[in-house]
Formats: structure tokens, sequence, C-alpha cells
């Protein structure tokens, strides 16, 4: 009980463990003088009707920025499946091994299910490999053009290595036989 | 005469420039006072969190591909729950911006992270307790 109440007392508004793991501010709350600079500068911008300069239709393909967009568009791909297959399993009347077992009928081709196990397992190793390299910027090391890019081809390599490793090293069971 | 005022200049410089930084340190309060009603402020301790558990995350991957059974699928279910939260955020902060579809849309879409982490932890834990599993799932997927 008294544990209870000093854990309560912890997570209270000001103290370390609530500003820690609360997000950033709320938006449109108490704005530093900067942030208030910086709005008005936006809003001065809208008002002057000038259209907005080209950004991704103009910009080369660099591994720079291919690597840092892959990598948020597979965390939220993959955020997104699990989120869907989560809550999908969880509402529909069918469950996985029904599902698995669907699938499995469909006797589709081996080449077809290594792509799609392929298409599952490299996100995953992928993002886990430039998580790497990300938090190695956030370190500081690293941070020369040169060993951007080297780290970067690397992660992309590797990523497919150890991904078609994965695939290539599923054992695939074979087709239950029919005895409902 | 010239060098000595030189060198009295020099000295007197650096003399101000050590005054300065001492000022500056014993300005600077060591405290963790939070005194607004904002954190942004604190940004820094909370990134150093998200960094850290990502860090930490990084050895259950390939423990994952091992080790299999509830422990590793709750093990999973935890880290991936907070990674995406504080990860959805982000992605959240960057693209629904109040310059872009105004101030209440975007607090709405901020707070719907918190809805879809909810969510998220909801499914997986329904999914490790009444159905297969994660790590059992990716055993069914992968010997297709």
């Amino acid at each position: 009980m008294l544990s209870c109440y000093r854990l309560c007392g912890s997570l209270k508004k000001g103290s370390f463990i609530a500003r820690s793991v609360r997000t950033s501010a709320i938006h449109g709350q108490a704005k530093t003088p900067i942030q208030e600079w910086g709005w008005k500068y936006l809003v001065r911008q809208e008002a002057s009707g000038r259209p907005l300069s080209p950004h991704l239709s103009i910009y080369k393909p660099q591994i720079t920025w291919f690597v840092s967009g892959a990598h948020r568009i597979t965390g939220c791909v993959m955020a997104g499946v699990l989120l869907f297959g989560g809550i999908g399993f969880a509402a529909l009347p069918i469950d996985f091994t029904t599902f698995i077992d669907a699938i499995q009928s469909l006797g589709l081709p081996r080449f077809v299910l290594g792509t799609f196990k392929l298409i599952i397992a490299y996100p995953i190793v992928f993002h886990t490999l430039n998580g790497i390299r990300f938090i190695g910027y956030d370190l500081a090391k690293g941070m020369d053009l040169p060993t951007i890019h080297k780290t970067g081809w690397l992660v992309v390599g590797l990523s497919l290595i150890i991904s078609l490793a994965i695939v290539l090293n599923s054992k695939r069971e074979p087709v239950p036989k029919a005895n409902k | 005469m010239s060098v000595l005022s030189q060198v009295c200049r020099h000295t007197l410089r650096s003399r101000l420039l050590l005054a300065k930084t001492f000022a500056a340190s014993s300005v600077v309060p060591r405290t963790r006072e939070v005194t607004t009603t904002t954190v942004a402020h604190d940004h820094a301790s909370h990134f150093k969190i998200e960094r850290y558990w990502a860090a930490g995350m990084l050895p259950i991957f390939p423990a994952a591909y091992f080790i299999h059974g509830p422990y590793m699928d709750a093990a999973l279910t935890i880290a991936l729950t907070l990674h995406i939260h504080w990860g959805l955020f982000a992605v959240m902060q960057d693209y629904a911006r109040p310059i872009l579809i105004g101030e209440s849309a975007a607090k709405a879409a901020c707070a719907s992270v918190y809805v879809i982490s909810i969510l998220l932890l909801a499914g997986l834990l329904h999914f490790n307790y009444n159905d297969v599993g994660l790590t059992r799932a990716f055993e069914l997927v992968f010997s297709l």
C-alpha cells in the first residue's frame, strides 16, 4: 500500500518519471519565444501567397535520405501490420491457425511463398540494422559523409543477406493430410 | 611600453573571459525543478530514454529468432508497443503540423497516437493469450 502511494507520488506531473515518459509539449500550449517567432514566420510566409518550393520531386535520389525514408516507412508499415493483425485477429471470428491453413491450401509455389517471406523478413532486419546506424548518429559516431554512404549501403546489403538466410533456412512443413 | 600594454590587455581579457565562464556556470541551475508548464525543455531526457529503449531492444530480435515461447512474446510486446508509440508520435509531430492542418487537428492527431498504441497493446496481448502468440505466428508463416 505504501509502495503504491510512493509510485503514485513519483508519477506526479512535475516528477522526473512523468517528465521523461510524457512525450513532447502539446501543440498550442505556451510557446517559447523562438517557437512563437517560428510560428509567426510560417504564418507570414503562407500569407505571402508564394508557392511551396519543390522538394521530393527535385531531390537527387541518394542513399542518405532513401535509407532514412525507408527506416521510417518500414517502421510505420510494420507497426500497421502488428496493429491491424492484432486487432483483426481479436475482432474477427477467424484465428491465426485457420488463416495459415487457408494460405497453405492455396498451394502457392515455393517461389511466391519465398518472396512473401522475404518481404516480411527484410523490413524487420533492415529497420533493426539501420537502427544501430542511427543510434550511432545520436552518439555522433560515423557522421562524416563517406562513412554515411558506406554504412548506408552496408545496412541495405547486410539486411538482404540476413533476410535471404532467414528465408532459405525456413523449413517448409509438409501440407497436412485432410482428415476432417 | 606597447608590449607591456598588450600583455596587460591580454591578461585583462583572459580575466574577463574567466569571469564570464564562472558567472555562466553559476547561473545555470543544476536542479531538476520544472518551472514552466511545458515539457519542451525535458525533451533531452525523453530523447535519451527513447534511444536507450531502442538500444536495449536490439538483442531481443536475434534472440527471438532462436528462442520462442510466451515469455519472448511478452518481451516483444512490451518492447515493440513502447517503441512504436514513441515512433508514431514523432511521425505524427512531423507530418500533422498545425500550420498544415490547424491547431485542433494537430492536437487530435497527437492524441490519436495514444489511442493507436493502446489498441496495438490490446491487440498484441489478445494475440499472445488467446491466439498462437507472436513467435509461434512467425514460426507458422515461415514454415509455409
